[in-house]
């Protein structure tokens, strides 16, 4: 541009000098934010996609602002873009437009157009004003809020469903077989062979003269009650492995479901309690009563006492005579139903809850507390199903899914199916990436469920 | 103001400020010197001299006797012009317009045909009720119009420049009228509606031609060239792009393209407004923007002139029709919503 066509431009130089300064910063930070928003959200499907958070996140960091710088260059360029913020009226944005759109013509017709309107600008040059645009995202926040809401529900595994598979669960569980013994210490204590069976299968609650049984809920989570007899069957768990640091380390929360269960689950706890006297009595046939009420959590309770008693062939009865009752020798309060484990049976840490053909849960430290890190492994005894094709993994007890099911449930009836555990490795997944596991686990139950269904024997001596 | 002689084209913008301050000059006197005749219609005034200045043709509607025929008279003489005239009838003859050939006799006794001119060989040519000639005569000025010549008997005849049609049809008389064909009505500039005089402009009008004359207009432009010259001048006034879109976006809207919409106007429209006539817009808003003292044409100039150029190129539908929907209105509502 010469010389005359900047005087003659002065005006409109100045104007759109002030007017491109407000345009990139506005729009650098408008960039920005669109940027940010659409990256954010890509991140998040990534993160639900189970990649790497990091990468993610610094992709994230890097990304938008790159986004907006190009953005910024490809249109503070436009000085139409420019001059369509001025606040004007449409014969000034006319005269400004026209003065853009000549400033770099040599055409004397368009010069003098352009000093005119110059002339015009100079003295309307404070009327003339940049107007800051109003942006669509503050129009549609509330929708990209929700969105964005929506989207971490969503990776953070909150929004799964799997109310509908565990509903649609089938009953009554295959029977577990009890581990073999492995020590003479804990040989009487599992002399009676143990069964766990699902309190929603009668049949299988009948109480035996040499057959223990340790009933448990099916739904530990949903009822106080069933809750107890989970954790009596803990209880019952480290009792059948004589070791006193297994005996001592029921569950804090399966202790307290317990004791805040019906008046069932304290007469359990009761004559679980006379059962677990006579058993330090050396007595061989420690028995214990369930009591009324809440049956199956009293009969849980009863059991778990029962098999700190462990000798012999204690059993508890359920005084209701519905509900399976009986406490036993080694009764597993394994969410599987499994026998207890020869290692933990030695009361030292990584003791395995193993049931044939299911996957077992170690405890690290001989507890199983919430927040507390297990492994989760196959049963590779001889015998074990799918024991070659089971992998190991790890997770924390209280790590739920959206329903709320721990993943130390994994296993327990009602809640996920151990033989699916083979399909993964949980270890090696991300945290968000364990939901879609969870679900994968549903997909896969329904069609292990058919191999695995109880053939009604008694396959536990 | 007296102008005569050609002036050479403008190579400063100081020297192109001058020429179109004595271009404004000029076009105020001449329509201050018609409105001393015609009494009102101030507005018809100043399109017919924009029409004249842009070399365009202007079709006049209105009932008789509101001056339509005094007016282009009057035009000729300020401006300086020829006027031709011709009233159009059923029986008119395209060689009554054109011209024809005749048998003339040399001297020596040898005939030889003659070309004969016909009236369409003048500056301004007032065709009056155009509208009740048939298409065939009609379609005598198809070529005058647009090429400004006259092909008779092989032999093509040019126009004296400028050449300006001023065609009248009267709204009223259905009866033994041929409506003008769309491709006729195109080559007019302008459609302007003469309205009926206001209370004050009648007692004017009876105070003019009942009493003493005042005498003859004065004529304004004595070099008839002069307009040729401004005619190029104006065609130099730019126009930034974006006015431009803005008046491509107006010319498409008056297509009826969206299917027909409910709430757009151009539900009304059959068939719309040509490229002729947005040349037309663009050309009447680069004077209307000279004569309002601006030197490069704005939105609003095409607004103002949108009317005059195109509401004769709108074909209405039989809806808007039946309902009695104007072109005017319709234009109104376009403009609206392109804001």
């Amino acid at each position: 541009m010469s010389n005359r066509q900047t005087q003659y431009a002065c005006q409109l130089n100045e104007l759109l000098l002030t007017a491109r300064h407000e345009h990139r910063k506005t729009f650098l930070i408008r960039s920005w934010g669109r940027a940010t928003i659409g990256v954010g959200m890509v991140a998040g499907g990534a993160l639900w996609l189970g990649l790497a958070a990091i990468p993610v996140i610094v992709l994230g960091l890097v990304v938008p602002p790159a986004i907006a710088w190009a953005m910024l260059l490809r249109r503070s360029t436009s000085l139409a873009e420019i001059v369509s913020r001025l606040d004007l009226s449409a014969d000034s944005h006319d005269r400004i437009a026209t003065e853009v759109d000549f400033l770099g013509d040599a055409d004397p017709w368009r010069q003098l157009a352009v000093r005119k309107y110059d002339d015009w600008l100079n003295a309307n040059k404070a009327t003339v004003k940049y107007v800051r645009p109003k942006l669509w995202e503050v129009k549609y926040a509330i929708f990209i809020l929700l969105g964005l809401l929506v989207l971490a529900h969503l990776v953070s595994g909150r929004g799964q469903n799997h109310s509908e598979a565990i509903s649609d669960r089938p009953e009554p569980r295959e029977p577990i077989k009890a581990a073999p013994p492995v020590r003479s210490a804990s040989r009487s204590a599992t002399t009676a062979t143990t069964r766990a069976v699902s309190a929603s299968s009668p049949r299988r609650a009948e109480p035996t003269t040499n057959n223990v049984h340790a009933a448990s809920a099916s739904r530990p989570d949903r009822n106080p009650a069933t809750a107890g007899a989970s954790a009596g069957g803990s209880q019952a768990s480290s009792g059948g492995s004589g070791s006193s640091s297994a005996a001592g380390g029921s569950t804090c929360s399966g202790g307290s479901a317990g004791s805040s269960g019906s008046a069932g689950s304290s007469g359990g706890g009761t004559q679980g309690g006379s059962s677990q006297s006579g058993a330090r009595q050396g007595a061989g046939s420690g028995s214990g009563q369930g009591g009324s009420g809440s049956t199956s959590a009293g009969a849980s309770a009863g059991g778990s006492q029962a098999s700190s008693g462990g000798s012999g062939s204690s059993s508890a009865r359920s005084s209701s005579g519905q509900a399976p009752a009986g406490p036993s020798a080694g009764g597993s309060g394994h969410p599987v139903g499994g026998a207890a484990d020869p290692d933990l049976a030695k009361g030292a840490p990584g003791g395995t809850f193993a049931g044939k053909g299911h996957a077992a849960i170690t405890k690290e430290d001989g507890k199983l507390v919430t927040g507390q890190h297990v492994t989760i492994r196959p049963d590779r005894r001889p015998g074990g199903r799918d024991s070659d094709a089971l992998t190991d993994g790890e997770a924390t007890v209280d790590e739920t899914d959206r329903e709320g099911h721990r993943l130390a449930d994994v296993g327990r009836p009602g809640a996920y199916d151990p033989v699916d555990l083979n399909r993964v490795e949980l270890e090696s997944l991300p945290a968000s990436r364990r939901v879609i596991v969870m679900r994968y686990f549903q997909a896969m139950r329904a069609q292990a469920l058919p191999a695995t269904a109880p053939t009604g024997k008694d396959t536990t001596r | 103001m007296k102008l005569s002689g050609p002036m050479p084209a403008p190579r400063s913008d100081t020297q192109i400020e001058a020429e179109l301050a004595t271009f404004r000059a000029c076009f105020g006197e001449v329509q201050k010197e018609i409105q001393r005749v015609i009494v009102g219609q101030d507005q018809i005034i100043r399109y017919a001299v924009m029409a004249v200045f842009l070399q365009g043709h202007v079709l006049l509607e209105g009932v008789p006797g509101l001056g339509k025929t005094l007016l282009m008279n009057t035009m000729g003489q300020v401006l300086g012009l020829g006027f031709g005239r011709v009233q159009f009838t059923p029986d008119l003859m395209p060689s009554d317009i054109t011209g024809t050939r005749v048998l003339q006799q040399e001297p020596n006794g040898a005939m030889r045909f003659e070309f004969e001119r016909g009236p369409v060989f003048t500056n301004l040519l007032l065709a009056d009720e155009i509208n009740r000639a048939t298409p065939k005569t009609q379609s005598a000025l198809l070529e005058s119009m647009q090429e400004r010549q006259v092909t008779i008997a092989g032999v093509t005849h040019i126009l004296p420049s400028p050449f300006v049609v001023l065609a009248t049809q009267n709204p009223l008389e259905s009866e033994g009228t041929y409506p003008l064909p769309e491709a006729q009505l195109d080559r007019f500039l302008f459609k302007l509606l003469i309205g009926f005089p206001t209370q004050l402009e009648l007692v004017d009008i009876l105070r003019r031609t009942t009493g003493t004359v005042d005498g003859p207009p004065q004529r304004v432009v004595e070099d008839p060239s002069r307009i040729s010259h401004w005619s190029r001048l104006l065609r130099h006034v730019p126009i930034a792009a974006p006015t431009l879109e803005f008046a491509a976006r107006l010319l498409l809207a008056t297509h009826p393209r969206d299917g027909g919409a409910k709430d757009s106007p151009a539900r009304w429209i059959r068939f719309g407004a040509s490229p002729r006539g947005l040349q037309a817009m663009v050309l009447a808003a680069k004077l209307g923007a000279v004569l309002d003292g601006r030197f490069a044409v704005s939105r609003q100039d095409l607004i103002d002139v949108a009317k005059p150029c195109l509401r004769h190129r709108l074909l209405l539908s039989f809806e808007a029709e039946s309902e009695g929907i104007r072109p005017d209105t319709v234009l109104d509502q376009i403009v609206q919503r392109l804001g």
